[in-house]
């Protein structure tokens, strides 16, 4: 598969630049994939399905267009690149637009990431059903009489792409996914039904945590959240649970891009080298852990990645520049987007970090909310628990916490020594001091 | 990567600003809502110009059907599209690229109770199609189903005719809306420092072939459009935006329309050097028209998919018939305004749409249904079901959502806060099913200090919960306006184009996400 998707992108490449273009690149892929959901014992959803596309960037003399498709027919194929060169053309020169400098291509990582498991790739629905069955079983018994609903899921994806690009690069991989999980919905107070789940993602099936104790992690995760209730408005600690950090620590890596750089859309311009945050805080774009689920060798573009610190001990170490926004500004290109992303975890165990934080509040989950990146003002809705007397206390909802992300990594006082392993996120629970919590 | 499942449903898009879309007409559609049913029609003459696309007749419609109830089923389907879509960007100055995108593909869905099997091919030959539909029948295990040979042609009504067909026009003129909308940004503020435009349309061609014998057809455009700004003062940079978006062909992008994106995106960026983060805690809160329609959307729209219902999961599940809100309180979705972005003429199952009343006089009237929770109910199906692609099942999932008019005016319902906000723009949504916690972004605003509005404010979450807010809605405009945004609903992994609308309206408490004084733990 992987001969046939470069063959297939080198064609569309070599069609492009026949028709005119002065270079150009092309991603193609492969990918197949299938989920079960299973309900009230038997399935409920049952789904699979491969795919296939075509990418094709042209560049015509700084003119430039990126075109997409899945009609692969040799006919329509030919059309295809006729209509993306065509579009090409109606754009403007941008002396900006070229590939990337191959030498970047270079020093590509002799490694083997195990992104790609073969077992994992071959197993059918039959194979995952028995999880799911294990997840909705555990969630039940866990649940009991209070559940309404549970509704365990699982399933897998296996994807080979290759990317070529007309001055000298070519590289193709192959990954696997798998995950398994549960929702559970309990009864509650009047009309309140508090649903949550848990879910664990790997690339090797191997590696996913048991089942059951997934399905028993959702049920419990709901029967904590009965009886939840408004809390006052204060200002105070907020520790954040490994699983959660994501809506917070992943604002800030989109300001750090070239494109928002040039676009002066960022909170971070000219910060380079400045401590902005806690020394206590460090952030590692490190795209060769071994089966890490966001691993790479070689970036969208080609690049050649490398494990850089983002955040050292609070200083701002690396903008993330693409070739395009990285010619506008006159930076070297060094990879415009991040792999894995870890944040440096700390000693103690998450309760010691509860244990620090009394009168404030343990966030399980974010609802809703958004953060201005030029900026840096944030304001996310919270549910978690209430910290009393150094341990967790009652549920709490419908609190907002709002600030600005400069000021909150600036008062990060502690990361715990939990990093949670099933995502390309890679965070322990964190504290932060004096946080803005809205409440009744 | 793969996603997680989640119960979580999530209202993303852009702000849509005070300014009235073509609303009359469309809200004259509300009124001979629900006669739009299917009616049979014998097969038209001459070959039919989606089987033509789709390189299929009728006879290989009804072998595919035939292996998708080979092992039994209550009903199949096969939802073909075929979906063309290009844009052009503007960034600098200069349109720096353009892009385009051909999708194509079949779903071929098996339907047992509640149980679904589903497969999809991108490829239209005879064999892959079979392939997928054996896939699809593995949910079912019972004697196989005769598949029909003749195939009706149901007749739908048409609520986004299209005068000029966007694969009908010359590049070139799109290519002006940009270089037109940067001029007009930069003429209006000199403070602005950077202005970035993107022009997008999509064209579809959707037809769905049951196992009932129906095959329905539909053409859907989507016009968007979206422009970004930076203004600077001193070391201050702020960034805002505006987008709009329709189902409508090229001519949405009049010249008016047009200039009036580009001025918003440029006021409301500029609007933020004054603003301030109001206090945090509870207070009353007055919706602007328009967009605002997004607590409806959170507050009790998806609350009354009928999936969620069917299994008992949603807050909302025992409150049909009851009182849940303010006489002065009525809530339609609507399928059928004149090209507006969540409208359709027919949904994704094949099934008519309609106007359907969530609210009436502030009494819970019913669900919003797809065919599986239609036949779970006993009901007709709304024309709710609706999916993201050929890659999806189907889901009962709202289409443009809004809050009938009210007794109100717009100045009495200020003039009535002593001390509370007036939400204007909105960027993104969230809501729990179960708890009915629910969330929406407020990127600008303003106080409204002894009732009148006052400072301008910025960057603020509201979170409340469904049925208490929905009951705390205490005051209604006669100003209703749909939204002009090019909002996107995501729900189980799914994003589908949507919109929503209200009148100004009042909440008489809700928590506002805010500053909150000095440390206090």
């Amino acid at each position: 598969m992987r001969d046939k998707l470069l063959e297939a992108a080198a064609e569309a490449m070599e069609k492009a630049v026949a028709a005119g273009a002065s270079s150009a690149g092309a991603s193609t892929w492969w990918r197949r994939s299938l989920s079960v959901k299973h309900r009230e014992r038997r399935i409920e959803k049952l789904q699979e399905s491969t795919s296939m596309g075509l990418s094709l960037s042209v560049y015509l003399d700084g003119r430039y267009a990126v075109n997409t498709t899945n009609d692969l027919r040799p006919d329509e194929l030919e059309r295809f690149v006729t209509d993306a060169v065509a579009t090409a053309r109606y754009t403007s020169a941008d002396p900006h637009r070229t590939l990337t400098d191959p030498s970047l291509y270079e020093g590509r990582a002799a490694l083997d990431l195990q992104v790609h498991d073969p077992t994992t790739a071959a197993l059918s629905v039959q194979d995952v059903l028995p999880r799911v069955q294990e997840a909705e079983e555990a969630a039940l018994a866990t649940g009991g009489d209070d559940v309404i609903s549970a509704t365990a899921s699982g399933g897998l994806g296996h994807s080979v792409s290759a990317l070529v690009r007309s001055n000298g690069f070519e590289g193709t991989r192959e990954s696997t996914s798998i995950y398994v999980g549960a929702s559970v919905t309990v009864r509650d107070a009047g009309e309140r039904r508090p649903a949550a789940g848990a879910y664990a993602s790997a690339r090797h099936a191997a590696d996913l945590p048991a089942a059951s104790s997934l399905g028993e992690d959702g049920a419990r995760r709901a029967l904590d959240r009965r009886g939840e209730a408004k809390v006052s408005t204060r200002t105070a600690p907020m520790v954040v649970e490994n699983r959660a950090a994501r809506r917070l620590v992943g604002r800030l890596t989109w300001p750090l891009t070239a494109y928002s750089l040039q676009q002066r859309r960022s909170m971070f311009e000219g910060q380079l080298g400045e401590r902005l945050f806690s020394r206590r805080f460090t952030l590692v774009d490190d795209p060769h852990i071994v089966k890490g689920l966001g691993s790479r060798l070689f970036d969208g573009e080609g690049i050649a990645t490398r494990r850089r610190p983002v955040f050292e001990k609070g200083k701002l170490s690396t903008y993330l520049v693409d070739t395009y926004y990285g010619n506008k500004l006159g930076m070297a290109a060094n990879g415009g987007g991040t792999s894995n992303l870890v944040v440096e975890p700390g000693r103690r165990d998450p309760s010691k970090l509860i244990a620090a934080a009394d009168g404030g509040i343990y966030v399980q989950g974010f609802l809703g909310g958004n953060a201005d990146t030029t900026t840096g003002d944030f304001s996310f809705g919270i549910r978690g628990r209430l910290i009393e007397g150094g341990k967790l206390g009652a549920p709490v909802n419908e609190m907002n916490a709002t600030g600005n992300l400069v000021e909150l990594f600036a008062s990060f006082r502690e990361a715990a020594n939990d990093p949670y392993p099933y995502s390309s996120l890679l965070c322990p629970t964190l504290l932060f001091d004096d946080v803005q919590l809205s409440g009744v | 990567m793969i996603r997680t499942p989640t119960r979580r449903s999530v209202l993303k898009g852009g702000a849509a600003g005070t300014v009235a879309l073509c609303v009359p007409g469309a809200l004259a559609t509300v009124a001979q809502s629900a006669h739009a049913r299917s009616e049979p029609a014998v097969e038209p003459p001459g070959p039919n110009p989606f089987l033509t696309r789709f390189g299929v007749d009728a006879t290989i419609l009804g072998r595919v059907l035939g292996v998708a109830m080979g092992r039994g089923g209550d009903f199949a389907d096969l939802y073909f599209q075929h979906t063309l879509s290009r844009g052009f960007a503007l960034e600098d100055g200069i349109v720096n690229g353009g892009w385009t995108q051909i999708d194509l593909g079949v779903g071929v869905r098996v339907v047992v109770g509640d149980q679904t099997g589903y497969a999809y091919t991108e490829d239209l030959s005879e064999e892959a199609m079979r392939g997928a539909a054996n896939t699809a029948a593995a949910i079912a295990s019972s004697g196989a189903v005769v598949p029909p040979e003749v195939f009706r042609y149901p007749h739908f009504p048409r609520y986004y005719p299209v005068a000029a067909r966007f694969s009908e026009v010359d590049a070139a003129d799109k290519v002006v809306i940009l270089e037109q909308l940067d001029r007009r940004a930069r003429a209006r503020d000199p403070r602005i420092v950077k202005a970035s435009a993107s022009y997008d349309d999509s064209e579809s061609w959707v037809m769905i072939a049951d196992s009932d014998g129906r095959i329905a057809t539909d053409y859907r455009p989507m016009a968007y459009a979206s422009m970004v700004c930076t203004a600077e003062v001193g070391e201050e940079r702020q960034t805002n935006f505006a987008n709009m978006s329709a189902r409508q062909g090229f001519e949405f992008y009049s010249k008016e329309r047009m200039d009036r994106m580009a001025d918003l995106a440029v006021d409301r960026t500029v609007t933020l050097f004054d603003a301030v983060r109001p206090p945090g805690g509870e207070l009353p809160v007055v919706l602007a028209p328009g967009s605002s329609g997004i607590l409806l959307h959170e507050a009790i729209g998806h609350g009354l998919e009928a999936d969620f219902n069917r299994k008992e999961v949603s807050i909302f599940s025992s409150l049909v018939g009851e009182k849940v809100a303010e006489p002065i309180v009525n809530v339609v979705d609507d399928a059928t305004n004149a090209g507006s972005r969540g409208s359709l003429n027919v949904d994704d199952e094949g099934n008519a749409t309609e106007c359907t009343t969530l609210v009436e006089d502030g009494v819970l009237k019913g669900y919003l249904h797809d065919r599986i929770s239609a036949a779970h109910y006993g009901v007709a199906p709304t024309g709710n079901g609706r999916r993201q692609s050929f890659r999806h099942m189907p889901l009962p999932r709202m289409r443009n959502t809004y809050m009938l008019p009210g007794p109100h005016t717009p100045d009495e319902i200020i003039a009535s806060v002593d001390r509370g906000i007036y939400a204007e723009t909105f960027t993104n949504g969230q809501v729990q099913i179960g708890a009915g916690d629910f969330t929406f972004y407020i990127k600008t605003g303003y106080l409204i200090d002894a009732g009148e509005i006052t400072a301008p404010i910025k960057d603020t979450n509201i979170i409340g919960n469904g049925p208490d807010v929905l009951a705390k809605v205490v005051m209604v405009g006669d100003d209703l306006k749909l939204a002009e945004g090019g909002w996107t609903c995501g729900k189980g992994g799914q994003g589908v184009p949507v919109s929503q609308g209200q009148p100004t309206v009042k909440v008489s408490s809700i928590v506002v996400g805010g500053e909150t004084g000095g440390s206090d733990a």
